[in-house]
């Protein structure tokens, strides 16, 4: 069978025809009410009015009036008996609810036990019958969601402003106390609308469910009630089709539809959605993972490192090491050669970061939180992970530029392990370290050595001519040729830019 | 400037959940002044300007603003309420909070128009959060959501405002904001009352002091009432008040 074929067949029957379409008007209603109950913590009282509607049923059949008419008026009175109990006592609201709705629910038991008739069934009162919806039950839920509906899209602004800020709202000179009783009004008419299809019991999951759905999917009433009507359709309509089809009872099953949302949303929700929060979660511990092993290696050595002995220093397994190390050497931090890893210079400048961080934050926590030198390597171990950059630069200027950690180690400037340039890319005025010569090409290397300039030698770029560039050192000037210049991979002095940027940016300050 | 005083209090007395929390407040301030609220906890600050809204119904005397009664003046008035008054986890907006100070002038079922909608942005600008409209109210800072606040007061374009204490819990930033807003007003020709704790600054960021203690302990320029003896007895008072206070006043205390 399929979904259309689930969905038609059944439709070809008049009671599934009202059925669907009462399912829709009170799952619509219900829903755009229910956004209110929830920012005006209501749900409760929902609770409270639907229980008290029983006794208008038992009371309307023993006078003789509409179910309508009586239940109406219990729960109206419901709620200004709820509002009396809180106004005149020192009873909270959520106990004057539970005692007000109790005793309601209870003389409405004892009138229907003393009836006994089958004109007051219970059960479909209690639980629903969308199934038995008549013709005339259709028009009473048509013409009850048109007032409601109405009333909520007249007074839309004037009910966001006293259920966002009641006090504001009431400075602005709105009668608050009218909204307040229009609201429980309108809630009161939908409950009692909403009895036939999914019950007294139910009725309270479509008054509630929706509005929370929508709640953890937006950020804005307006959006947040289109959500709930949809949530309100889907888990009415929805509940109704699979109720015919497994042959369970509808009310209930449109209940644990939404209830299923519901579920969906918590672990969804784009806020607070748990999934999120897992997976957010991983990436963290993965990152922190990534930087533990980009400091040891860069501990462990120029020479290389084995893989397994990373694993054991990070404290990772070998295919979760070799699944980072993969991913460290796609982002071209780090060389392989088999089971051995050499850190890029892009990936030493990562490691230095990390080092300074730490070492940063040792100092900090010794000179500003008055941690003992022996217990802060643990802290400063989880502390180096956050946003290492720019904490770091926050420390170092709060603590005056320390040179050293509390336990006598390096602080390494910032940049330190700054990408290499190639010589020949150099503007005229840059200072450069050599750092490395590639040794491909052995007259480059003597003729290099003749001159005496070898990795540490520090360089002035003092002009450029196509072709060539003229550098400066201590041994003299040189004119070098683009093979010699392409050769050379060299590195800012870090030391000076370093201190040249700090002393430019005191200089901005004052 | 007008003759008629944006505020005329006489003879106020007011009650919070049944027991005096202001008694006999007679003061008169004139149009187009700053004037700062200081008091102790409890002093009857926030009730004072509730009062002046309307939101509590006076025991005894009248509040009149300019030259009316509170009912008919409520489009001439802005009231910003203590942050901890609004339900932060709504799901609402910054710009749709401060367009709900247009809601006034609209009066009921009338939805705002782009005209408000421009007003809305040039108020959210003039604090400071332009870039912050579409942030729900929640996920701003303590003095992001005071300046929202604000900027809501500035879209009534009321020509009064009462501020209650909002500086607390605020950043430098939004403290600095609201001082320039200040200026700002008074350049305007706009009345401002501020309930605040921030002596430091009472005596250079307002026009007029007015010293509260359940009664007016003083009320006039800074420099005449900013003085040790009239702020011992507005701060130090709960003692010499206990002595002479009923006894209901004294359990309270």
């Amino acid at each position: 069978m399929s979904v259309l074929d689930a969905v038609l067949a059944p439709l070809q029957y008049t009671f599934m025809q009202r059925a669907l379409m009462a399912s829709l008007l009170v799952g619509g209603i219900c829903a755009v009410l229910s956004c209110f109950l929830l920012v005006k913590r209501w749900a409760l009282l929902g609770d409270a009015i639907s229980h008290a509607v029983l006794p208008g049923v038992a009371f309307a059949y023993l006078l003789g009036l509409p179910f309508f008419v009586g239940a109406v008026t219990t729960g109206i009175l419901t709620a200004l008996g709820i509002s009396a109990v809180e106004r005149h006592t020192h009873i909270k609201e959520d106990s004057a609810m539970g005692i007000v709705f109790t005793g309601a629910f209870a003389l409405g038991f004892v009138l229907v036990s003393r009836i006994r008739s089958k004109a007051v069934d219970l059960f479909h009162i209690l639980f629903g019958n969308v199934l038995g919806v008549s013709d005339s039950d259709l028009v009473l839920t048509a013409v009850t969601g048109a007032v409601v509906l109405a009333v909520v899209g007249l007074l839309y602004k004037e009910l966001v402003l006293w259920t966002f800020d009641p006090v504001g709202a009431a400075a602005m000179g709105l009668p608050t106390g009218v909204l307040h009783y229009t609201l429980m009004f309108l809630l009161s008419l939908t409950i009692v609308a909403s009895l036939q299809t999914v019950g007294i019991v139910l009725v309270v999951a479509m008054l509630i469910t929706p509005g929370a759905v929508a709640f953890l999917l937006t950020d804005r009433m307006s959006r947040m009630l289109g959500v709930a009507v949809a949530v309100g359709w889907v888990s009415t309509v929805a509940g109704l089709f699979l109720s015919y089809h497994l042959n369970v009872a509808s009310g209930a099953t449109m209940v644990l539809v939404a209830s299923v949302l519901f579920g969906a949303a918590v672990l969804l929700s784009p806020r607070e959605g748990l999934v999120w929060e897992w997976a957010r979660r991983q990436r963290l511990a993965r990152d922190r993972q990534v930087e533990d092993l980009l400091k040891q290696a860069y501990a462990l050595g120029v020479e290389g490192v084995a893989v397994q002995d990373l694993a054991e220093r990070v404290g990772v397994s070998l295919p979760q090491v070799w699944r980072l190390v993969r991913g460290l050497q796609a982002a071209g931090l780090l060389h392989r050669e088999g089971g051995r890893v050499t850190l890029s210079e892009a990936g030493r400048s990562r490691a230095l970061e990390l080092v300074r961080s730490h070492r940063l934050w040792e100092r900090y926590l010794v000179d500003r939180a008055g941690l003992s030198w022996a217990e802060v390597h643990a802290e400063a171990e989880r502390l180096e992970h956050l946003a290492p950059a720019e904490l770091a630069a926050y420390l170092d200027e709060a603590l005056g530029h320390p040179r050293r950690d509390p336990h006598g180690s390096p602080i390494p400037p910032h940049g330190q392990g700054a990408p290499l340039g190639v010589l020949a890319e150099c503007a005229v005025g840059e200072r450069v370290e050599v750092r490395e010569v590639e040794d491909e090409h052995p007259e480059v290397l003597r003729a290099l050595e003749a001159w005496g300039i070898q990795p540490g030698t520090q360089l002035e770029v003092v002009e450029r001519q196509p072709g060539r560039v003229r550098v400066r050192w201590e041994g003299g000037e040189v004119w070098l040729d683009a093979p010699l210049a392409q050769a050379i991979r060299a590195q800012r002095a870090t030391g000076e830019s370093w201190t040249e940027r700090r002393g430019s940016g005191r200089a901005g300050d004052s | 400037m007008s003759q008629i005083p944006a505020i005329r209090v006489h003879n106020l007395t007011v009650s919070y959940r049944g027991k005096p929390a202001i008694r006999n407040i007679t003061v008169t301030v004139e149009q187009g002044l700053r004037v700062g609220l200081i008091g102790p906890n409890g002093a009857g600050k926030s009730t004072l300007l509730r009062a002046l809204v309307g939101l509590l119904v006076p025991d005894r005397g009248f509040v009149e603003l300019f030259g009316k009664p509170v009912r008919e003046a409520r489009k001439l008035v802005a009231y910003v309420p203590q942050r901890s008054e609004v339900d932060w986890d709504y799901p609402v907006v910054a710009e749709e909070v401060v367009l709900m100070g247009r809601f006034p002038h609209l009066g009921w079922v009338r939805r705002p128009g782009p005209e408000d909608r421009r007003l809305v942005r040039e108020c959210l600008r003039q604090v400071g959060m332009e870039a912050f409209g579409q942030r729900q109210i929640g996920q701003l800072s303590g003095g992001q959501q005071q300046r929202v606040f604000l900027a809501r007061a500035l879209a009534q374009q009321a020509r009064l405002l009462l501020l209650d204490e909002p500086f607390v819990g605020v950043d430098a930033a939004t403290e600095e904001a609201i001082y320039a807003l200040l200026d700002r007003l008074r350049e305007e020709g706009r009345t401002v009352v501020v309930a605040t704790h921030d002596l430091s600054r009472a005596q250079t960021a307002f026009d007029r002091l007015l010293l509260l203690n359940q009664t007016v302990i003083a009320y006039g320029p800074p420099a005449e009432v900013f003085q040790p003896a009239l702020l011992q007895r507005t701060y130090g008072g709960r003692l010499s008040l206990l002595e002479v206070a009923d006894q209901r006043m004294a359990m309270r205390s």
